[in-house]
């Protein structure tokens, strides 16, 4: 809870077209007279508190016209256990879904009928001769143990037959198999399907009120003739007023039924707004798994207006199901405050094209870089393998620094690293992560200096939060110096020329690009191992890790590598921090 | 049967003792759980014409029914509130305007809050003028009135009182463009309407009403056509006998009431709404638990044992709002209930902390203890003593001691003068839904006669009779005076 006030404000707006509105929003628009899509319709504050260990929340503000009851939160916990909340004796769950179904087939929530049923059969096996002689013979000894003051009777007969009855005796199961015969207990089926079956019968417990609405139920009131109280001419008025009285105090019964149900009810029979929130809905699933659920979810959102669904995830796969305006970055900022971003609502330079790309292009291994608080962003899989194998060299026999490079976001763009990635995690303000550091190659002439991005300004991003470091003029001249052997080692491996001396120019002669005549230079051609890089890379990359197990750090970390390394790892948060708490709360952001 | 028929368009002829709430609050249920409305959305509304009568019949209804059964829409209101949900509907939509344009008003139940009266003939009256809703200046008989500077300057920041909105809709009503917005605002937000009550309806109430029933809701009226007492407020309960007719609404009479314990009080109850001639038993006041009459004057007039809880009834002077502060002292001290204008007595001296009755109870104590001296000079020394009370915790002023003044305290000396535990004293209007052991009426020598030759329920006078006469369980005795 941490210290002070704290509260939750809820904010629940109308649909910004009438099609897509919930009945709740419907009714709601239809009794104030008028209107007003995309309106805020209704807010509240709650404010939470401590409660022996847990917290507490209670209403701060009044909800205008008694409508709290119309909202309804079904949360899911990270610590949930399906088995048990599926498999307990007694779960209301079952009892819920019994009533929704009853409710989606326009038959209220009473469950009458099928305790009735329930009861039917109960009733034939007391009947079995066994316990009637059971009965019989306990009766004889009370009797004789009773009677004296006054008699009583024993009878072996059903339960009472109530809702939580029917939970009692009915069990979910699943089975691998399609067939009721294969069905096993959940307590041994996999777990990954007992997650999805909980969250399965969790929507299904949600009354769907668009089908209620159109659903008839006719079984369930033989006389629809609301309204009409005529009463037919042959009988006599006597016999009338008998039928219509019968007739009233039947219906008195049934509203009696129909409340308890009711009241009984998690969800009430109103129009209302159900938020489920799922914590890890990942939870042993097969990426799969992952992906059809989170995008079974939106499907499902979409068809039913008055739900709502909120998932928190660590899982790469559920944050690629989604489109990006769909998530939310909960992260401490540099001075430890929680702060809570939402993609949709970003103030970012070039919006609309950094929104593009990233639809296109969040895919599952770059969006890890959404959950990373130090990153790095590289051209390709093979920088990736490269750097940190720099990264650990760099380390040298600090533990933490081990550490850090153990656990380092290095993600590979597999492009030139363009502004959309920068723009999306670090705009000035809009930081969706503590550090970024950009790797990428200048390509540019061995004799020019590397210059920075245009779109790398003061202005749009913080030099604190990011740095770009380029590989002049591409990753392999620029490890070159220091490292001679390796690259002499690997060139052999894999049978390449190697040119004399090997230098930086020779590597990068030996691997770059061709490239088109411009106005000021001719055109050169490819260098002759130009199509071997992504070999040279991981065959280089394989090598350094082979000594570093050995225990043979005998490689050069190049500077721009370590500055990089120095940039992310740097615990300084400020050159003049005005909070003496800074230091430590940019340190709990890291944790 | 009457709380359970599906009938669209009922009314429940509801005598004395026959559980008139109960019925209401089971009907209320039966409606909002029908089988049929599960899929309307739309508000099961009870209204009644008081606070006291909602809330009553909430609790009623919350403890057959439960507390769901008035979530959300459902509801217990009072007619006031639908009216200012009407006339809040109608400023939305742009049919009517207020002056400044507001469309959400603030409605009071008195001006009396914000400012002392005056003794003024200036006053003012609503009309509307192509849907302009617009306030303009009438002279009246001179009487004590809050100033029309203050009640301008609320009208303009959207500030009215509960009459204002009625006299609003009441002007506009005749526009068929309105009465068809408020049939089809009916339609859109209500499935069945209960009027506990019908026949304190006045006009305005019967037309609203009467709109709901041709808008198609189930519409079911509760009341007794006998115990209809607010015409000098404006109820019209010919105008609802014309509408039951009109609308051909079906009738069921609740026959069995619960109250009679007594053969003679049953055969006085049924003689009464049988129109037969009927004499009381006359008696000393000693053995009976509460006195009734028409008027508080009867009351005060009729002994000294009687306490009655009202001097009469309130016209907003602050010196009778002083003089009721020291009776409500008197009989939460002896009955355990209050005074009947204490309400207004309190807005009428600009006092809105309902505790203040506990603050001065000492200093109100020591008044009476003035009064109960009943020396030559007690009833004046008394009232100056009240006086520096209300100086205390209000800023209005009391006038000098004058007869026309400090007679309320004279009146309230003789009761404490009086040896023997004083009997509680009502008016019908007061007694009405209350019932005791025995009750005991002060009549006038017409009102006498009236019995003698059998009451009928068109004349108000005989109503209010009727009222008196059907509050006993087990008798009702003729009060000697």
């Amino acid at each position: 809870m941490g210290e002070g006030e704290r509260s939750v404000e809820v904010e629940w707006t109308y649909a910004d077209s009438d099609s897509v509105e919930s009945p709740l929003g419907a009714s709601m628009q239809a009794r104030s007279g008028r209107p007003t899509p995309g309106a805020t319709a209704i807010g509240w504050t709650r404010g939470l508190s401590r409660d022996l260990g847990r917290v507490a929340s209670r209403l701060l503000t009044p909800v205008e016209g008694d409508q709290a009851d119309a909202f309804r939160l079904v949360y899911l916990p990270a610590w949930r256990n399906p088995v048990d909340e599926l498999a307990r004796r007694e779960a209301r769950i079952l009892v819920e879904l019994l009533r929704a179904q009853r409710q989606n087939s326009g038959g209220g929530r009473d469950l009458t009928g099928l305790r009735a049923r329930a009861s039917a059969l109960l009733e034939q096996l007391t009947g079995d001769g066994l316990i009637r002689a059971v009965e019989e013979r306990i009766s004889t000894h009370l009797q004789a143990l009773s009677a004296g003051v006054s008699r009583n009777w024993p009878y072996v007969r059903n339960q009472v037959i109530d809702d939580t009855y029917l939970a009692r005796v009915l069990e979910l199961m699943l089975a691998v198999l399609e067939g009721r015969e294969h069905a096993r207990p959940l307590e041994v089926s996999g777990l990954g399907y007992v997650n999805l079956l909980h969250i399965a019968v969790i929507l299904a417990a949600i009354p769907d009120q668009l089908i209620a609405a159109t659903a008839d139920d006719p079984a369930e009131h033989p006389d629809n003739a609301e309204g009409e109280c005529g009463t037919p001419s042959a009988e006599s008025p006597v016999e009338s007023d008998l039928a219509e009285a019968a007739d009233a105090e039947v219906r008195l019964r049934q509203a009696q039924a129909e409340r308890e149900s009711e009241e009984d009810s998690f969800f009430p029979s109103r129009p209302l707004h159900v938020t489920v929130l799922i914590e890890e809905p990942e939870a042993h699933l097969h990426p799969q798994l992952q992906h059809s659920l989170a995008r079974y979810l939106q499907r499902i959102v979409r068809r039913r207006p008055e739900l709502q669904i909120i998932l928190s995830s660590h899982a790469t796969d559920i944050i690629t199901s989604c489109s990006p305006e769909q998530i939310i970055v909960l992260r401490r900022d540099r001075d430890g405050r929680r702060v809570c971003r939402g993609i949709a609502e970003l103030d970012i330079p070039d919006r609309a094209e950094v929104m593009r790309k990233t639809r296109l292009h969040l895919d599952a291994s770059r969006s890890a870089a959404l959950f990373a608080e130090r990153l790095l962003l590289v051209e390709g899989v093979t920088d990736a393998a490269l750097v940190r194998e720099f990264g650990w060299v760099w380390a040298g026999s600090d533990e933490d620094k081990r550490s850090f490079v153990d656990a380092l976001s290095i993600v590979p763009m597999g492009t030139k690293v363009g502004s959309w990635a920068v723009r999306l995690l670090a705009t000035r303000g809009q930081e969706l992560c503590d550090r970024l550091a950009v790797l990428r190659d200048s390509d540019k002439e061995l004799e020019d200096r590397p210059t920075q991005p245009k779109w790398l300004t003061d202005a749009a991003h913080d030099p604190r939060v990011v740095r770009v470091v380029h590989s002049h003029p591409t990753l392999e001249p620029s490890i070159t110096s220091g490292n001679e052997i390796h690259i002499k080692a690997v060139l052999d491996i894999l049978r390449i020329e190697v040119p004399e001396p090997l230098d930086v120019r020779a590597v990068h002669e030996l691997f770059r690009s061709p490239r088109k005549a411009t106005a000021t230079r001719a055109s050169s051609p490819a260098g002759p191992a130009a199509s071997r890089k992504g070999e040279f890379a991981l065959e280089l990359a394989a090598r350094l890790a082979e000594r570093r197990d050995s225990g043979a750090a005998d490689l050069a970390v190049p500077d721009h590598l370590r500055e990089i390394f120095d940039f992310l790892y740097s615990t300084d948060v400020d050159e003049t921090p005005d909070d003496p708490s800074e230091a430590s709360a940019a340190n709990d952001a890291q944790e | 049967m009457a709380s359970g028929t599906p009938e669209k368009r009922l009314f429940i002829d509801a005598g004395p003792g026959t559980g008139k709430t109960t019925v209401a609050a089971q009907r209320f249920g039966a409606l909002r759980f029908s089988a049929e409305a599960r899929n309307d959305h739309r508000s099961v509304t009870a209204v009644s014409f008081t606070k006291a009568a909602t809330s009553n019949l909430r609790r009623r209804l919350t403890r057959i029914w439960g507390p769901v059964a008035l979530g959300w829409p459902h509801r217990v209101v009072t007619l006031d509130t639908i009216m200012y949900d009407l006339l809040h509907d109608l400023l939305d939509a742009g049919l009517l305007r207020w002056p400044t344009g507001h469309t959400e008003l603030t409605v009071v139940d008195s001006w009396n809050a914000f400012s002392q009266s005056a003794w003024t003939d200036a006053s003012y009256e609503v009309f509307v003028e192509s849907g302009e809703i617009r306030f303009r200046r009438i002279t009246l008989n001179s009487t004590s009135r809050v100033p029309i500077r203050v009640i301008k300057e609320k009208l303009m920041s959207g500030i009215c009182t509960h009459q204002d909105v009625r006299d609003a809709l009441e002007a506009s009503l005749n526009d068929s463009s309105i009465a068809d917005r408020i049939r089809a605002r009916w339609v859109k937000t209500t499935r069945a309407l209960i009027v506990d009550e019908v026949f304190d309806a006045n006009e305005l109430d019967a037309k609203v009403i009467e709109l709901a029933i041709e808008a198609g809701l189930s519409v079911t009226l509760v009341g007794d056509p006998w115990q209809a007492l607010y015409v000098f407020r404006g109820a019209r309960p010919e105008a609802i006998r014309d509408l039951l007719l009109r609308t051909g609404t079906r009738t069921l009479v609740l026959n069995d009431s619960f109250r009679w314990r007594d053969p003679a009080q049953r055969q006085l109850a049924s003689d009464l709404r049988a129109g037969r001639a009927v004499s009381l038993v006359p008696s000393d006041h000693h053995a009976v638990d509460v006195v009734l009459a028409v008027t508080w004057k009867q009351l005060w007039a009729a002994g000294e044992r009687i306490l009655p809880l009202a001097f009469q009834s309130f016209k907003g002077g602050s010196e009778e709002a002083a003089a009721t502060l020291l009776l409500n002292h008197v009989t939460s001290t002896v009955f355990g209930r209050q005074a009947t204008y204490l309400t207004e007595a309190l807005l009428a001296l600009g006092i809105d902390d309902p505790d203040i009755t506990d603050q001065v109870y000492s200093k109100l104590q020591d008044v009476l203890d003035l009064l109960a001296r009943n020396d030559k000079m007690a009833v004046t020394n008394a009232y100056s003593a009240l006086a520096e009370v209300i100086k205390s915790v209000s800023s209005r002023q009391l006038r000098p001691a004058h007869h026309a003044h400090t007679r309320r305290l004279a009146d309230l000396a003789s009761r404490l003068a009086h040896a023997d535990k004083p009997i509680l004293g009502l008016t019908t209007h007061q007694a009405k839904g209350g019932e005791w052991d025995v009750v005991g009426v002060v009549l006038s020598r017409s009102e006498r006669d009236r019995l003698l030759i059998g009451l009928d329920n068109a004349e108000e006078t005989d109503r209010k009779l009727y009222v008196a006469c059907t509050r006993a369980r087990y008798r009702t005795l003729l009060i000697n005076t």
